[in-house]
């Protein structure tokens, strides 16, 4: 068990709403689609110019004219965390990131991030596209409590929009660029801890989303969201009984992919809206950043005895989930 | 129990870039120079060397195109040989971490593209990152489980292709860099042939900048300043194990980070290593970052005796370092 002692979010300022995209997409298919996806607006480190008149054709001259990078969003959220925890940045003793589309292949991204916080500590990635959130917490919870620094920063950062074809309405509709990051304890207690971590990837199934270091995000758009919808499902039941969920009282967070998809999981296992925490409608699919974001939207109001459960499928067929209960 | 160590690997792509090859580019360097500065001979490449030639990789994109091999398929082969080794078979590993600072996909990740590779079905894959450290990374990380949490094997593997994010216009870089994979077995719970005594795990991001990989673009150092610190870093991590542990170097091993040779022999003539007790690679791969250390190991697999103790330090990007003191069982 770790306590949550502050979280940071961070996106850019930029909004591609739907009207942008219809100046785009201009046939009713390609309208109706965008509509379908439930995704209103997205953030983006690129400029309204450079994705009408490009769409983005060559990714390389997406990282050259992007406002900001993933480090620096990653920077914006980890200066959130750790002013709400309290505590200097030269208090931490580790951390850990994660990223999908790094500027750089070397260094790591948590050693960008600790390099521009000033500091020398332990920084490395441990990197599991889409899920991190659950991957870092499932590692962290599995080890020595004396392995365990008192103050550990956990990050993930993306900047999707920059790997995104715009000649494509699908994925178009759903990329978004964010950063999250996490100020954890195993020692000094908040108002939030994590009772529950789990990760994996079933690798016998055919990776149904990938993004080319030179080139784009690529997904089957048909494979991933079949994927999501069973796992999600059979996860919230196996965590519904070991930890006896009642979405009365307790919230979720579900696969932050679309608007409809959510929609969509959330009938099937009748969570309401009410119970149902999201920002995907209004900031779009951010890969590893989208469930830690929401979850540094709402962590603060969770009550005693409350709990937060967010399940994420991402890259690799890998899938995860999280349990915040609140003290 | 602690950590074993039950099979290793390494694998290179077949070209090779000698200094007779880089002296004929006419960028200014000569076999000569390349042996006196940094001390290698050669480096195996998985580019053709007519792609060099004809185009000095000024357009790094274009090299996954004409290359024969991606950080997978190295660390594949690899992980085949650490397995014999072992006698294990794929379907026994039940976690896989990587560490790659040339991906050609940046996701999934590497260990979950080498895990899909190797057939295997549910299980925990993801990737350690921190580029030449790996090694020390690694098993520090491992370190850190309780033992009923961890599988009975677990996949560990550096792996990169740096020669494709060189640009070979640039004298030291196109005599830095070779390609290759390693790849080793560890079990918290069964009997290997190296115990893991020791391992640790630093960083000073603040100088994170001193060795960069851009992603669409090339490899690039602060050389004077990251030779200095590895020489430096290294020289201490080696006199804190030679205290806590009796390292006799009449019998003990020593590998550095597999950076160049003439850094390595600096190092072992400070602290009086004997050539005899003293493992490398660099002199006929290159610079293979997190791979080179593990990979020289993996070399030497047959040779390590037990009681023996294997000193390994690493140094690299982050920058970060790293060292070991592994046993003969």
């Amino acid at each position: 068990m770790v306590y949550i002692l502050g979280m940071g979010e961070a996106y850019p300022d930029t909004v591609i709403d739907n009207d942008l995209l219809f100046k785009l997409f201009t046939s009713k298919a390609e309208r109706d689609l965008i509509l379908a996806s439930g995704v209103e607006t997205r953030h983006t480190v690129l400029t309204h110019d450079y994705i009408l008149e490009t769409r983005n054709k060559d990714p390389r001259k997406a990282f050259e004219i992007s406002r900001h990078g993933p480090t620096e969003l990653a920077l914006k959220a980890a200066e959130l965390a750790l002013h709400e925890a309290g505590i200097k940045p030269e208090e931490l003793s580790l951390v850990i990131g994660d990223g999908s589309t790094p500027r750089e292949t070397t260094p790591s991204e948590a050693q960008r991030v600790a390099g521009k916080l000033g500091l020398k500590i332990a920084a490395y990635d441990l990197t599991a596209p889409g899920v991190p959130l659950a991957a870092h917490l499932d590692s962290l919870l599995s080890w020595k409590t004396d392995r365990i620094p008192e103050y550990i920063l956990l990050l993930s950062t993306s900047t999707l929009t920059t790997v995104t074809d715009y000649r494509d309405p699908a994925l178009a509709t759903l990329m978004g660029d964010g950063a999250y990051a996490m100020v954890i304890s195993p020692r000094r207690a908040s108002h939030a801890k994590i009772i529950h971590a789990e990760y994996g990837c079933n690798l016998a199934l055919e990776s149904s989303a990938s993004i080319d270091i030179y080139g784009y995000i690529k997904i089957n758009l048909p494979d991933f969201e079949k994927l999501t919808v069973q796992k999600s499902l059979a996860m919230i039941e196996s965590l519904t009984s070991r930890y006896n969920l009642n979405f009365e009282r307790d919230r979720y967070i579900g696969q932050q992919f679309s608007g409809s998809l959510l929609k969509k999981i959330s009938a099937d296992l009748q969570i309401s809206k009410s119970s149902s925490l999201e920002n995907v409608t209004q900031r779009g699919y951010m890969a590893g950043s989208s469930a830690g974001t929401v979850l540094a939207e709402n962590w603060r109001n969770i009550k005693a005895g409350e709990k937060i459960v967010s399940t994420m499928v991402g890259f690799g067929s890998s899938w995860g989930n999280i349990v915040v209960e609140g003290v | 129990m602690s950590l074993q160590i039950l099979g290793m690997g390494y694998a290179n792509p077949e070209t090779t870039i000698d200094n007779a090859f880089l002296e004929s580019l006419g960028t200014g360097t000569t076999a000569e120079w390349i042996v006196d500065k940094i001390g290698i001979e050669g480096r195996l490449s998985s580019l053709p060397l007519d792609y060099i030639r004809e185009t000095r990789n000024i357009d790094p994109t274009q090299a996954p195109k004409v290359a024969t091999a991606t950080p997978t398929t190295l660390a594949v082969s690899a992980t085949q040989m650490a397995l014999k080794r072992a006698g294990l078979k794929a379907s026994d590993i039940g976690m896989v971490i990587c560490n790659c600072c040339t991906p050609v996909e940046s996701a999934p990740s590497e260990a979950a593209r080498i895990a899909q590779f190797l057939g295997l079905g549910t299980i925990k894959a993801y990737d350690i990152f921190t580029a030449c450290p790996a090694f020390a990374l690694h098993l520090d990380y491992l370190a850190n489980f309780r033992e009923e949490t961890l599988p009975d094997y677990i996949l560990c593997v550096s792996t990169a292709v740096l020669t494709q994010n060189v640009n070979y216009e640039d004298r030291t870089d196109g005599a830095i860099w070779g390609d290759g994979a390693a790849a080793y077995i560890v079990s918290p719970r069964k009997a290997g042939k190296l115990n893991v005594s020791y391992s640790s795990y630093m960083a000073d991001p603040s100088r994170c900048e001193a060795v960069v990989v851009d992603t669409y673009g090339h490899f690039h150092q602060d050389g004077r300043a990251v030779r200095n610190f590895s020489v430096l870093q290294t020289v201490k991590l080696i006199r804190q194990l030679e205290i806590d542990f009796g390292i006799d170097w009449k019998r003990d091993i020593f590998i550095g980070h597999q950076a160049n040779y003439t850094m390595l022999q600096q190092i072992c003539d400070n602290r009086d290593i004997p050539a005899s007790s003293h493992w490398y690679n660099v002199t006929h791969v290159g610079n293979q970052a997190g791979a080179g250390a593990p990979a020289s190991l993996a070399q030497h697999w047959d040779e390590i005796t037990p009681g023996q103790k294997i000193v390994v330090v690493v140094v690299g990007a982050g920058l970060s370092w790293g060292s070991l003191l592994l046993e003969g069982v």
